[in-house]
Order: structure tokens, then sequence, then C-alpha cells
């Protein structure tokens, strides 16, 4: 295990990591690479978009990290230790949300999940009491935290899985597509009480999304993998200004209709074509705006795939 | 340390009770046709052994204590590691064992204990009435009937976790570990008596059903340390075999991404 560039301030240092699944088809044994030699770090505090199109590996990496998979090559260090051979020690300290699996049990209210996962991490009952009517007012899910929890929405569910991996107040946090599914006011819900417990109990935030939604509403930093490999790892605000190619002017009429126009960012046709917009009408109002964050990485996704 | 761990596998086992209970009319429609099931069971072998009054020097009430023994032992595996059956079979074969594996408890045994059947009760009272009506057990022998039963149930368990682990080695057979638990149960449930030789071996050391048909009842006619000290080291060495078993398993595991929920 190599941690040697594992200091305090790192959460979590990736280390050419890889891994292969043998496959068996018609054709005879096929070696499938999900993850190719990746490395980055990650520091405490922070908060990590991990972003790639379908089976780019995101999910392959986020399981080799929390010690669910076997990475074929390569070094993990989580808050210091490895995951495989530490998880005892690793475990009580990490939270791990998976959109596709549930810890709540099916015929029961989430509270008496929540209990019991307080119990499983060694809460008192008063602790594990206190800290659930926090996050439930946080999460807002007083109203339905005694249902059953095969009589909630997914919305719902959802809000109550991500409380109950918070039941232990983890120093890092996985979330794999979290919103999955989520109508917009509980997308709104989660991803603001996720932001706000970033900042206000310092936890680090690794997170897969297809919604840029979630990545813009709590990220800083953008990881970008795509067939396995790391393609990009940049800052939000730099992604922003380095991989946008164009600007969007609208322009608004008076009778109620408008008109878009797209413009090279390097294009000197800018104030042409402003004076174009403004002589094709009663104009009301006009914006210049970059064009949506999925835009960018569209374009990117693309760009990889060539 | 040790009392936080007692009060977490207590609140498990206690959650997985309330599960059950959850939906009523299935918790005690399961107890009563647990009792009629086994009640059916006992009166075709009454009127075996009405016919041939003694099989193989074997009476009926060796028969009944027989039968009482192995169902209150799958009652205690059905009551308390319900989990280690199809369930677990199944989160391997679909890759769900992720939730489990991110906890901080031991996952093989949170898988067994997050699940409680109701038809156990059914099973105990019937297992405890036909060991009782069958006049076999004395102050005397109180003592090693309650050790010949904890084992038959450890042994139900080991080989459920060792049947629910073929799923890691093949695909798409948790139907086959399913079936394997059913055989085992059912040649459990044959009096021990129509076996012999190679096959009495077989089903004592290879395919451990003996442990519970045959050995029983010998020890309670002939008793000798060496026959009690077989049925537990057959129990607790399949028990080391089954953990074994599904910790090689699990480094073959293959998470998915279904949508699914746990249910218990």
């Amino acid at each position: 295990m190599n941690t040697s560039d594992t200091t305090s301030t790192t959460a979590l240092c990736v280390t050419h990591l890889s891994k292969s699944f043998p496959v068996k088809s018609k054709q005879g044994n096929k070696i499938i690479h999900a993850v190719r030699d990746i490395s980055f770090s990650v520091t405490k505090g922070e908060c990590v978009a991990f972003i790639g199109p379908n089976g780019a590996g995101k999910s392959t990496t986020i399981k080799m990290i929390t010690a669910i998979l076997y990475p074929t090559n390569g070094d993990i260090s989580l808050l210091g230790m490895n995951p495989w051979t530490a998880r005892k020690h690793l475990l009580p300290r990490i939270g791990v949300i998976f959109g596709q699996h549930s810890q709540l049990w099916f015929h029961l209210p989430a509270a008496d999940s929540f209990r019991l996962i307080g119990k499983m991490y060694g809460l008192s009952n008063a602790d594990i009491q206190k800290r659930q009517s926090y996050l439930a007012r946080l999460f807002q899910i007083e109203s339905f935290i005694s249902r059953p929890v095969r009589q909630l929405s997914l919305g719902e569910r959802m809000r109550c899985e991500i409380v109950a991996s918070l039941i232990h107040q983890p120093e890092i946090l996985f979330l794999d597509e979290p919103t999955i599914g989520l109508d917009i006011t509980a997308k709104n819900i989660i991803r603001k009480t996720l932001k706000k417990l970033a900042q206000t109990e310092g936890m680090t935030i690794l997170l897969t999304s297809h919604d840029t939604g979630d990545i813009e509403e709590i990220c800083h930093r953008v990881i970008l993998i795509n067939k396995g490999r790391l393609i990009l790892d940049t800052t939000l605000d730099i992604l922003k200004q380095k991989y946008i190619t164009e600007k969007v002017i609208t322009a608004f009429y008076a009778d109620g209709h408008k008109e878009e126009r797209r413009i090279s960012v390097n294009s000197s046709d800018l104030a042409q074509e402003i004076m174009r917009l403004t002589q094709s009408g009663h104009l009301s109002d006009m914006s210049i705006s970059n064009p949506p964050l999925e835009e960018i990485i569209r374009s990117l996704y693309q760009r990889e795939s060539l | 340390m040790a009392v936080k761990q007692l009060d977490f596998w207590f609140s498990l086992l206690k959650l997985a009770a309330k599960s059950a209970f959850a939906l009523k009319t299935a918790f005690f429609g399961r107890i009563v046709f647990m009792c009629l099931n086994n009640l059916i069971l006992l009166v075709g072998w009454w009127a075996v052994f009405q016919s041939f009054n003694h099989i193989n020097g074997w009476a009926f009430s060796d028969f009944m204590f027989m039968s009482g023994l192995v169902i209150a032992a799958l009652s205690l595996f059905t009551l308390f590691f319900r989990g280690a059956g199809i369930h677990l079979a199944r989160l391997i074969e679909f890759g769900e064992l992720d939730p489990y594996l991110i906890q901080p408890r031991n996952p093989l045994f949170h898988i067994c204990c997050s699940v409680s059947d109701a038809s156990g009760l059914g099973d105990l009272i019937s297992g405890c009435l036909l060991m009782s009506f069958s006049g076999l057990i004395t102050p005397g022998n109180l003592g090693v009937i309650i050790l010949m039963f904890l084992a038959a149930a450890l042994l139900f368990l080991s080989m459920s976790i060792l049947f629910s682990s073929i799923p890691f080695y093949a695909r798409d057979a948790s139907d086959l570990s399913e079936r394997l638990f059913f055989i085992f149960f059912n040649i459990a449930g044959y009096p021990g008596c129509i076996y012999s030789g190679l096959a009495k071996f077989i089903l004592i050391f290879i395919f451990p059903a003996g442990v519970m048909s045959i050995l029983p009842i010998e020890m309670i006619h002939t008793p000798s340390f060496g026959k009690i000290i077989t049925i537990l080291s057959i129990s607790v060495g399949f028990f080391g075999l089954a953990i074994f078993s599904f910790y090689q398993g699990l480094k073959r595991y293959e998470s998915s991404n279904h949508i699914r929920s746990k249910r218990s």
C-alpha cells in the first residue's frame, strides 16, 4: 500500500487503479477493462463530481474505493488507510449511498432502520435520536418518517436513504446517482442539504451523477472519466472557462417572441450580432450567457468518444 | 464494546421479527399452516408405522422424536437466520450485497439475521410437542438433547450458507441453492433407520442430513461420549466450511446496478 503521498489533509488518494472482469462469450473468453490506470486525490472537505457516460467506470471506481470490489491493480488510501485491510476501522468513518440499492427495511418505518443503523455504528439511543431529529428536519422527512418504507414515494425514500447514511456523521460521503428519477423538489432538498452539511460538518463528498444540477449545486471540482480512463480533473470554474466555446445571446421582444443566437467566443461578430437582433423588432430585454453545464459536458463526451 | 455488539445483534433480531409481524395475516397464516403441514406429515408416517410396527428397529416414538428434533432445529434457523437461504443466494446472484458490505458489521451474519420467517414459530411449537410426546426425553438426557438440538440448528444454518454461496461460483444458481436445501431437509425428515453402509456414511459425513436423522436416536438408545462429539464436530466442521466458502466466494462477487429494495 502506497501511502507516502497521503497527508493529514488528504481524504482520498487513488494511484494507478485498474479493474478488469473476465467475460465469457460464444467467441471465447474476453477481458473487460472497466477502469484503466486511474490516479487522483481528494482533499478533506472537498466536494468532487465524478462524472462520465454510462459504462465509463464511475460506479466500479467508487465500489473499489469503498471496499466492495477488489481492484485488479493499483492502490487506494482512504483517510490514510487501505480499504481492504482496514475495513473495520474505515467503514465507521464513511457513508455510501447507492441510488439503486436500499438499506432501509421495506415493511418497516424508516425510523426503525435509522435506530438499527445507529446501533450498528455504536451510537447511544440518545445520540441516535438527536442526530435523527436534526437530519429529519434538514431533509424534511418528519411527516413520513413513521410510515412503512414500502408506502413512500421514490423521492421520500431517497431522502430517507441519505439520512440513513448520515446517522453516524461520516467524514466522507460517497453518493452514486442520489437523485436518479426524482422530481425537482426532492432534488433541490437533497442538493441544498448536502451542500449545507458539507459546509457545516466539513464532510468530503464524492458524487457520481448524470444530473448537472447535482454537480453545479454541490461540487466545485469535476473528474471526468470515459471508457475507464481519467480524461479531465479540474475545477468547475475552469471547466466552464476553458471548455465554453460559444456564448448564447437571447433577445426578448415586446410582442412576446424571443430569438437566440450562438456566437463563438473567439468571434469578432458579437457587436454585429447584437445590432442585428436589436433591429429585428421592438426589443424589451437581452441576455448574454454561457451555455448550460450539461451542454459543455455533452460536448466533452462527444469529443472523447471520437 | 461487547455490550454494543450484543445490543446491535439483539436489535437486528428484534427488527427482523417486527418486519415478519408487519404483515399480520401472513404472519399467523404461516404459523397455522406450518403446524398443519407437520401434522399431516406425522399422520402419514403414523399410518406407515401402523402397518409395520417397527422399521429396522425403529418404533413410531423414535420417528416422532427425530421429526421433532429436525423440525425444532429448523425453526431456530427459520426464526433467527432465515436470511441465509434463498435471500442470501439472490443477493449474491443479483449483485446486491453492497449495502451489507459497506456497513461495519460482519456481512454474512448481518444478512443471515436480517430475515425472520414466522413459519418458524409453527415449527417450534410442533417440534417441541413431537419430542415431548415421543416419551424419549428424560431428565438424564435433557442436556444431551439440547446439545443435539443446537448442533442440528447449526447444521441447517451451515448447509444453507453453503448452498447459498453457490451463486458466487455458478451464475443463475439461486434456484439450485434452494432446491439443495429442500433436498437436505427432506432427507433429514426420513427415519434414519432406512440407511446403512455407504449411504449412512455419506449422510453423516458428506451430506450430513444423517447427523439429525440417524445419530440422535442412536445417541438416545445407546449413549456414548464419542457419538455426541461426532455430532458436534460435524456441525462445527460444516459451519467452518460454510463460512470459508462464503468468504472465498465474496472475492468473486460482482456488484450490479439493479434497482431493487431490501425485502425482508
